[in-house]
């Protein structure tokens, strides 16, 4: 059978959609496991709850201190997008459009900062905070954080501006607006759907990150979800339906935003390989 | 003010960002990696001593050892995700319909935490869990399935698991790669009689070796800073028998004195791995781009 | 010159980002302690609230991490200046990277009752580098086989007296359709397994081999060493059912949820499982040897104690609570809480397993692995965990389990003569 034959024959959703069951059973799974209590799990993972209870949720909650990790993740992912975009685009407008002897190399600066391993450097990150006062610190995380990610926005930001016409802020400057007020009433707004791929990539990336918080939090007030997942899953690994439950909270925030963003997430992650 | 002052002062907040806390950290690594460590105090410069004993008993066992597990994981995800992923790209390219659905769909788990993913199909692959019934009901298996505890298939699992998390991402990109060949391209092909898989080879494929460079690079990147799924599934020792053990689980271990559960680090040794691992990165990475430019058909 | 280009760094930095590097301040009275014990959570906290009742002008806040994590929290924390007032510490070997860190206070003059206490207590909070106290020890644990007293009787079981009797147990049980021995140390939790090692270890190597060990006389590649671990992979077939994949907390449930009938741990399990199913009827025997004999050998060892952070900021109220731990007070409360031997002796109990696991304290010999080789990396237990559920698998060979854990600590280990 050749391989013309196979995909001329072989009906290609079905294929399709045995990856798409692949990859929604876990998760079905998940959501079943939820409404169950552990004894049910145990004698049949996979079949539909006898009483829907929400008690599982319920002792999660209560049990994992799920909704102030909840808010932790929340505040340091915002404030890592919010300082990342501004100072991305800030940076990348510069570089992009004038005619600098440096802008090149600075650049390149820049994107070297996409391929380092800055996990390799926690130790000395670690010193670092110290010295700062920012260990334990949900503001020294959203440093960290929009740091780390700063050369993927430069990236990202750089290639959208530099095909912009120039005509664009010399009718501006001739107005005597200022750089910061072209940069950011005039070309980020042109570019808003670079500001969507950072904004996205960004929040995924931050929220669900838990290398720093593991080396930077030690405080049970300050912990994000990944890593106070973690350690519930750790201590409460035989009550299954919590432990289910307390994963399930962890999905919503991320779930709901995809329901939404679905295709400027697709997007998004098409153009990082297509943008060279 | 002077354009060039200008320019600085607006590039300013972002390098001072990234020099501080990404730069900065990196290059006093690279250099502690030169000096001896007491505990956590910098003593006297020893040059390569460190490097030394990152290939001597018993480092060089973990070396070497995390060091497979990291290329297995490479050579894994390349196989089981990116080539799959090509194919599953391939397929949803000729199916018009549904291609945003099942793209969509593909991608979900990527929006998943890797701590959260781990957590989960740790319980799946439980004994006594739903993999195991499942397998079990449709008669592929007997007893209790151990796969995680079990030093030949550990890492396995692993690698698969990291491939389900991030199998949507080669998926969208080559989609995005393939949409960018103009149709027409394939249409002449296929008045001539060209098959689906003749065509692959021969049209779709050297014109998508950008984007097959921006995967490979990226998986690159990925699968040597592995460290969570690890983490959260093995522990950080790489269980059963260092047999999940990567690069990065070392470096921590090392570095945060977690081998055992006995507090002792070896900041010297940990420094000085993380500078192998970072030539080995940045030195990859650039052969990578540079020989897929290469092969890269000028259109 | 490093540390003066850290600090200008560090000083522009803090100028740039307009940092204000103000530590968090605490209330004067409030004494923050560290725990790994999360099972004890509850037991703990009845406990201090004696303490409280007794001393109004101090609150004590416990906080508990998972033993997995707690290690590492506790060194990374102190590295940071972010720790507790008091931590629980590992003892030992353990012990050691903080003290020679800088992060603990001696306690020789603070807490003069730690003089009293029993040198078995306080051998695992001693440092080796000024031969000072640097912890107060709360217990001495053994190691035994825990078991369902309800199976047991059920199943017409009499504790056994010899390796024979238990096997021969262990095989009635299986062909009742009880799982013999909870048992498991996937992901990471391993440590629970070496506990089974180091409580078969005495019935086979006897009381002379610590000595032998620490003088050179004896390594691990002994045949007697070899043969315990043997001994603890032929008991695999009485193990938890996928034995690779069940983990220490999978174990203790079907322990706890009367669904095993033995389980192999060390003293603190007691409080944990009467608080975790106060219905469990259970107790404990020490493992049998070859020969019966009235008082088998028992591995036990000083499993810890809670020290003084140095950078504490409240370190007279912390050295009272201390003092108070120290007391025979503490230790009767903690053996009353928490059903587990206490740092003293003279105990009084009227928990029947408490008493078995005293009256397992008259013939005891070190933990081995523990005690004597967890001084330094790769410490002996790193390899024993790594290694034993190959072992039990029967992928390696108890032979080359004990060559790999002697390589290891060849590397570091100096005997004494």
């Amino acid at each position: 059978m050749t391989m013309s034959r196979f995909f001329a024959t072989l009906p290609r959703w079905l294929v399709l959609l045995l990856w798409t069951a692949i990859v929604m059973l876990p998760l079905y799974v998940l959501v079943v496991s939820c409404l169950k209590t552990t004894q049910e799990i145990y004698a049949d993972p996979l079949g539909l709850p006898a009483r829907f209870t929400l008690d599982n949720f319920v002792s999660a909650w209560e049990r994992a201190n799920l909704g102030r990790n909840l808010v932790n993740s929340f505040i340091v992912t915002a404030g890592a997008v919010i300082i990342t975009l501004v100072v991305s685009a800030m940076a990348a407008y510069p570089l992009s459009r004038f005619q600098l002897g440096w802008g090149t190399s600075m650049l390149a600066l820049f994107l070297a900062g996409i391929m380092l391993p800055i996990r390799l450097a926690s130790v000395e990150l670690f010193t670092l905070m110290r010295a700062l006062g920012l260990l334990d610190s949900l503001f020294g995380l959203m440093l960290v954080y929009a740091s780390i990610r700063i050369p993927f926005a430069v990236f990202i930001f750089a290639n959208f501006m530099r095909v912009l016409p120039r005509e664009l802020e010399e009718a501006a400057r001739i107005d005597g607006a200022g750089e910061l007020r072209i940069l950011f009433s005039i070309i980020v707004p042109i570019v808003a759907p670079a500001v969507a791929i950072v904004a996205i990539f960004t929040t995924i990336a931050v929220w669900n990150d838990f290398f720093f918080p593991l080396i930077l939090i030690f405080d049970n007030d300050l912990k994000t979800v990944p890593l106070a997942i973690t350690n519930f899953v750790g201590q409460f690994r035989t009550d299954w339906g919590m432990v289910f439950a307390s994963l399930a909270i962890s999905l919503a925030p991320v779930t709901a935003m995809y329901l939404v963003l679905a295709r400027q997430i697709r997007e998004g992650a098409g153009i990082q390989g297509a943008v060279k | 003010m002077s354009r060039h002052a200008l320019a600085l002062a607006f590039v300013l907040p972002a390098l001072a960002l990234y020099g501080l806390f990404v730069l900065y950290p990196l290059l006093t690594s690279l250099w502690g990696s030169l000096f001896q460590w007491r505990g956590l105090r910098q003593m006297g410069f020893i040059g390569l001593g460190n490097f030394v004993r990152l290939f001597e008993f018993p480092n060089s066992d973990r070396m070497f050892g995390a060091l497979g597990h990291n290329v297995l994981w490479f050579v894994g995800i390349m196989v089981l995700q990116n080539g799959i992923g090509l194919f599953f790209a391939y397929l949803l390219f000729w199916s018009r319909k549904g291609a945003a659905f099942f793209q969509s769909v593909f991608f979900f788990p990527a929006m998943l935490s890797p701590v959260i993913v781990g957590a989960l199909w740790r319980l799946l692959l439980a004994p006594n869990g739903a993999v195991e019934w499942g397998l079990n009901t449709l008669g592929l298996h007997e007893g209790r399935l151990t796969v995680l505890g079990d030093s030949q298939w550990a890492l396995w699992m692993l690698i698969a698991i990291d491939a389900w998390n991030w199998m949507g991402l080669p998926v969208l990109i080559f989609t995005a790669g393939l949409r960018q060949i103009s149709y027409e391209v394939f249409e002449a092909a296929r008045l001539d009689g060209a098959g689906y898989g003749r065509m692959l080879f021969t049209i779709a494929l050297p014109l998508l070796v950008p984007s097959i460079s921006s995967v490979t690079t990226l998986s690159f990147i990925n699968t040597f800073n592995q460290f969570d799924i690890v983490y959260v599934m093995q522990g950080v020792q790489g269980n059963p028998n260092y047999s999940t053990d990567t690069l990065v689980t070392w470096f921590y271990r090392l570095a945060f004195g977690a081998e055992g559960s006995v507090g002792i680090t070896d900041i010297g040794l940990a420094l000085a791995l993380g500078t192998l691992l970072f030539l080995l990165l940045s030195v990859g990475s650039v052969l990578m781009l540079r020989g897929f430019d290469r092969l890269s058909v000028r259109p | 010159m490093m540390v003066r280009a850290r600090s200008l760094v560090a000083f522009g930095a803090a100028i740039l980002v307009g940092v204000s590097a103000a530590g968090a301040a605490f209330a004067e009275e409030t004494v923050t302690i560290w725990s790994w014990r999360t099972e004890d959570e509850a037991a703990m906290n009845r406990i201090f609230d004696t303490f409280e009742a007794a001393n109004p002008d101090i609150k004590i806040n416990l906080q508990f991490t998972p033993d997995a994590d707690y290690q590492n929290r506790l060194s990374t924390a102190l590295r940071g200046g972010k720790g507790p007032d008091i931590a629980q510490l590992k003892a030992y070997g353990e012990l050691q990277p903080l003290v020679e860190g800088g992060y603990l206070e001696p306690l020789n003059d603070r807490v003069p009752a730690l003089a009293e206490m029993p040198a078995t207590a306080t051998g695992g909070a001693t440092a080796v580098s000024d031969g000072k106290f640097y912890g107060v020890p709360y217990s001495v644990p053994v190691l035994g086989v825990f078991y369902n007293t309800d199976i047991f009787a059920a199943n017409g079981i009499a504790v056994p007296k010899t390796y024979a009797e238990f096997v021969a147990a262990a095989e009635k049980l299986k062909a009742a359709g009880v799982t013999p021995i909870a048992s498991g140390g996937a992901q990471g939790s391993a440590w629970a397994l070496e506990i089974g090692v180091g409580m078969i270890g005495p019935t086979i190597y006897g009381a002379g081999f610590y000595n032998e060990m620490m003088s050179g006389k004896a390594n691990f590649e002994d045949p007697r060493y070899i043969a315990t671990l043997k001994r603890f992979a032929d008991l695999k077939p009485y193990y938890s059912e996928g034995f690779a994949g069940v983990d220490y907390t999978t174990s203790t449930q079907q322990f706890i949820n009367g669904k095993a009938a033995m389980f192999f741990g060390g003293s603190w399990e007691n409080g944990s499982f009467k608080a975790q199913n106060p219905d469990l009827k259970f107790s404990v025997f020490p493992f049998p040897g070859d020969e019966a004999t009235d008082k088998p050998l028992v591995a036990a060892f000083s499993d810890g104690s809670y020290g003084l952070v140095a950078e504490s900021q409240n370190k007279d109220a912390a050295t009272k609570v201390l003092n108070w731990m120290a007391s025979p007070e503490f230790a009767q409360r903690f053996a009353d809480e928490l059903g587990w031997p206490a740092a003293r002796p003279n105990v009084t109990s009227n928990d029947p397993v408490l008493e078995e696991m005293i009256a397992m304290q008259a013939n005891t010999t070190p933990y081995l692995s523990l005690v004597g080789f967890r001084w330094q990396a790769p410490t002996a237990s790193s390899v024993i965990q790594a290694e034993v559920i190959d072992m039990v698998e029967g992928k390696i060979t108890p032979e080359k389990l004990a060559s790999d854990v002697q390589t290891a600590v060849d590397t570091w280990f100096k005997p004494k003569p």
